[in-house]
């Protein structure tokens, strides 16, 4: 049932597969040496974990010696099981590489034969089902469950009238949240439907209750306009996205002030709430919609590729571990829900209270998750669609990009073909980030000083791409003056209340710093929630970048080794 | 009395495997214990979800490794395995019969077949949702065994009956009973036959049947929009989600059995909400042995072996050849276990399963 989406992705698959390599930073693709194991005693604690690049996390038993390390592709909400995971690998005494990335990539990861994954631990068996068409998936077993909730900052929930002071929330029909969306009094984050698991489960509840069909959603329910034009009002409400469900938690956790609300797990609206309150700010509040639940299942499975025998019994000993009190309890810790049926299996530690506190409007038992039926498998894949092309908020997209001297050769064609991946209607569309109707592209090169700003509306990009193939890389580096050119385009977008706005900077970030403090004051003044983007280059001394994440609530990409097409990938699904 | 010719059909049935298995018994009795060769023969298959936990079965292996065979497998739906390559493999194992006459219509070239296993497909659900059914007369309860009315639950379906209208009001929307996708696996084909045969007044629905009754039949399949291609995994999704998310799953009696003997932590905590409700009319998975090559053959000769057969009873729930337990149910510590499940009902003609196949997917 899921073929036609198979095709579609197919084509994408062999790229994919690289760009989810390549997405590692570099070091875990193959043939490069992998980091050594710490010589035996040089872990302190039980188990040992070590951050292999933005993406990629190796935890290895104390000692090191394990003879088998399994590869997961994993959704990266497990980023907060990681307690879990130490404890598993110390156990089973088998190494575990997580290798981060969207359930939808995991799928494709799955379509295009598995590639050198030894398991795959996506947020929903969803994913899996749809992935699996070559039968070589099995064990899955659920390792927790988490429901989709709307996380919402207490004054605003209680100004809302869907929160006493205690914490305690109601539980608003879909139809009340897009009330309060419409009258300007809501506005929340939520990730990309099409990249991440928890804003497509959302949407599809969106969906569900607003077709007002008691079912699964059909077909036919896409195609009522009413029911369409209800759903994107809802959308217009998103005033930021992400790629991930992690991320925008942390996005959140940054910056409360701006978002006050979130679509995310129930369990990272907890660890958002740690947080916050560590930092001294108010938690969130978990709000359940009445008839929109969906509820991710976490499941661990095993990709069989012909491995041998050794590899399936550490993948067994591990899943085993997993699952054992201890691991639950850790789980439970950071707000899973590991008994069958979404209840709680050690509900009486303190930790696990605090984690499920009913302060924070988290519902212990397991009443409050009446999921909706998801749609079939076709059906999903005409709404992601749908969503892509023509319901989520439009966006406006700022690329601002070096043509200095340094970026000659290598760094441009780099910077063309990440374009090009991202904005030609046709390749982008292979990894549903393909531009909408009301999207906005904004070119700006830059050198010594900027150039003019080139504007590309919805599909019709060609003119944009033309424009960043021809010029020729030449010249000086400011990239803050090329930024302040965006930021007067991005704000004046931004206050017209329609877009998610970003800016794009794609450079070896080298700059003469002249415009530097005009740039930060200038975007201080705006006050605006616009977040800057970064992808390295070239020679990329990556300290002016990283600053401008810091100062914009936005973040760095590494774009100087492996396949360029997948860091504009995520980047597009920040917006 | 529309049951009367599928309760005969299915009494012979009973009775006929009794005498063969008890011949089997009283030949394989008379044999000398064989010599493990010292090479084993490897043996590659497609085999359904639910059978894998006896795949793996520790015994079972070493019975394997005693008989001289190396057993891989890959697991697929049971109609989704006819289509798949068979390229290097030795066997198929779907869970029924009409999976089997699927495959040979497509040209699956199998070198012998043979009804290996047995268990009823039944619906689970949970005690809260079970009761409100009894008191509105889709289920009934005989001491503790549950039965599900499936003419009652069809015209329900039908009717777009909400749970809250049937008394229970922990459901979402409309009651709907979920299966796996009746157009690649088997426990949901069987559920699609049992639905079939319903609107056609009690018997084995016939092409016209089911060209006639076929948006009822697909309209019932919507209610329930994503489908699960595997038996164990829609039976792990009712666990996990739980009855507020899926209140009542279409699978096999074996299921729960297998749980209860070899996930003892995990069945504990649903064994007293649990419900087994076995279907009025009953319909029996079969599962067969498809062969492909001589190592398929020697593969099936284990599995007709005494101590498999003993081994699939006692620790996975499988009634064996005869579709009886080689002892009483009530070794397990599983309420409401049916000791004889009687009414076996027709299935519909191959052609006509064909055309129910092309109808849930939507042609």
């Amino acid at each position: 049932m899921c073929k036609p989406w198979s095709r579609i992705i197919a084509s994408a698959c062999s790229v994919l597969l690289v760009i989810v390599l390549a997405g590692c930073g570099g070091l875990g693709l193959p043939g490069l040496p992998a980091p050594s194991a710490p010589e035996g005693g040089s872990a302190t604690t039980s188990g040992v974990s070590q951050d292999l690049g933005e993406n990629v996390e190796l935890f290895e038993p104390s000692g090191g010696s394990s003879s088998v390390r399994l590869k997961i592709a994993s959704g990266s909400e497990n980023k907060e099981a990681a307690y879990a995971i130490a404890y598993a690998v110390e156990q089973s005494g088998v190494a575990i590489e997580m290798h981060y990335m969207g359930s939808l990539d995991i799928m494709a990861v799955l379509e295009a034969g598995g590639g050198d994954y030894d398991a795959v631990w996506p947020a929903s068996s969803m994913w899996i089902s749809m992935g699996d068409s070559g039968h070589i998936v099995r064990d899955s077993k659920s390792t927790s469950t988490t429901p989709v909730v709307f996380g919402i900052a207490k004054t605003k929930a209680i100004e809302l009238g869907w929160a006493e002071g205690d914490g305690t929330t109601a539980s608003p029909s879909t139809a009340e949240i897009l009330d309060a969306v419409r009258s300007g009094d809501l506005s929340f984050s939520m990730t990309s439907a099409t990249q991440s698991n928890s804003g497509a489960s959302a949407y599809l509840a969106f969906l569900t209750a607003l077709s007002g069909t008691d079912g699964a959603l059909t077909a036919e329910n896409l195609e009522d306009a009413g029911l369409t034009s209800e759903v994107a009002s809802l959308l217009a409400g998103v005033d930021r996205s992400s790629g991930s469900s992690d991320w925008l938690k942390e996005m959140v956790v940054a910056d409360p002030e701006t978002h006050q609300a979130m679509v995310n797990y129930e369990s990272l609206v907890s660890q958002a709430n740690r947080e916050l309150e560590e930092a001294g700010h108010e938690p969130l509040v978990a709000v359940y919609p009445s008839d929109g639940i969906a509820i991710s299942d976490s499941p661990l499975a095993y990709v069989d590729r012909g491995q041998d025998d050794k590899v399936e019994e550490a993948f067994a000993a591990f899943q085993q571990a997993l699952a054992d009190d201890d691991a639950t309890l850790a789980l439970e810790r950071v707000g899973r829900r590991c008994g069958l049926g979404g209840k709680l299996l050690h509900a009486d530690d303190e930790d696990v209270q605090r984690a499920f506190s009913a302060s924070w409007g988290i519902v212990q038992d397991a009443s409050a998750l009446k999921s909706v039926p998801l749609p079939a498998g076709d059906v999903i894949e005409q709404a992601l669609t749908l969503y892509q092309t023509v319901l989520k908020k439009p966006s406006y997209t700022v690329w601002v990009v070096d043509y200095s001297g340094s970026m000659y050769g290598g760094g441009k064609e780099g910077v063309v073909s990440g374009l090009e991946q991202a904005l030609d209607p046709q390749l982008a569309a292979a990894s549903m980030i393909q531009p909408a109707e009301g999207d906005v592209n904004v070119l700006i090169p830059f050198a010594g000083s900027p150039g003019s700003a080139v504007v590309a509306h919805g599909s019709d990009t060609a003119g944009l791409l033309d424009e960043a193939r021809e010029r020729e890389a030449d010249g000086g580096t400011d990239m803050y003056a090329g930024l302040l050119a965006a930021l007067e385009l991005a704000s004046a977008a931004k206050d017209g209340g329609g877009y998610t706005v970003a800016i794009a900077l794609l450079s070896d970030g080298v700059s003469d710093t002249m415009n530097h403090d005009a740039f930060l004051e200038a975007y201080k003044r705006t006050g605006s929630d616009i977040p800057v983007f970064s992808i390295m280059f070239g020679d990329a001394d990556p300290t002016q970048l990283d600053e401008l994440s810091e100062a914009t609530n936005g973040r760095t990409f590494d774009g100087r080794e492996g396949d360029l097409a997948t860091v504009f990938r995520q980047v597009k699904g920040y917006n | 009395m529309k049951l009367a010719k599928g309760r005969i059909v299915g009494l012979i049935c009973v009775l006929a495997a009794v005498a063969i298995v008890g011949g089997v018994f009283a030949f394989r009795a008379a044999q000398p214990e064989p010599v493990a060769p010292v090479e084993p023969v490897s043996v590659d298959g497609y085999l359904g979800g639910e059978k894998i936990s006896l795949f793996d079965d520790e015994e079972f292996v070493d019975l394997s490794e005693r008989a001289g065979l190396d057993i891989s497998y890959r697991k697929a739906g049971s109609l989704a395995m006819m289509e798949a390559s068979t390229d290097g493999m030795d066997y198929l194992f779907p869970s029924s019969q009409a999976a089997v006459e699927y495959g040979d219509e497509l040209g699956v070239a199998s070198t012998g077949e043979q009804i290996v296993l047995n268990s009823p497909i039944v619906v689970y659900t949970y005690r809260d949702v079970a009761d409100a059914l009894v008191e509105s007369g889709i289920m009934a309860k005989d001491g503790e065994v549950y039965t599900l009315d499936v003419d009652a639950a069809v015209e329900a379906m039908l009717a777009d009956t909400t749970w809250e209208e049937l008394g229970y009001a922990g459901g979402y929307g409309q009651f709907r009973i979920d299966s796996t996708d009746p157009a690649e696996s088997n426990s949901g084909n069987e559920w699609a036959a049992l639905i079939a045969n319903s609107l056609a007044g009690g018997r084995p629905a016939s092409m016209e049947d089911i060209e006639r009754d076929a948006d009822s039949i697909r309209k019932i399949f919507a209610k329930s929009g994503w489908m699960e291609t595997s038996s164990e995994d829609s039976f792990r999704q009712f666990l996990t989600l739980g009855e507020s998310s899926k209140p009542m799953m279409v699978g096999y009696e074996s299921q729960v059995l297998d749980l209860s003997v070899n996930e003892p932590e995990l069945f504990e905590q649903v064994a007293d909400d649990l419900v087994i409700a076995y279907t009025t009319p009953t319909v029996w998975s079969t599962h067969v042995l498809v062969s492909l090559t001589d190592n398929g053959e020697s593969l099936c000769d284990f599995l007709m072996s005494d101590e498999v057969q003993q081994l699939a009873w006692e620790r996975h729930g499988f009634r064996g050849a005869s579709q009886l337990g080689t002892d009483s149910a009530e070794r397990f510590d599983v309420i409401g276990v049916a000791e004889r499940v009687p009414a076996a009902v027709e299935l519909p003609a191959p052609d006509a399963m064909q055309r129910l196949i092309q109808v849930v997917s939507g042609a």
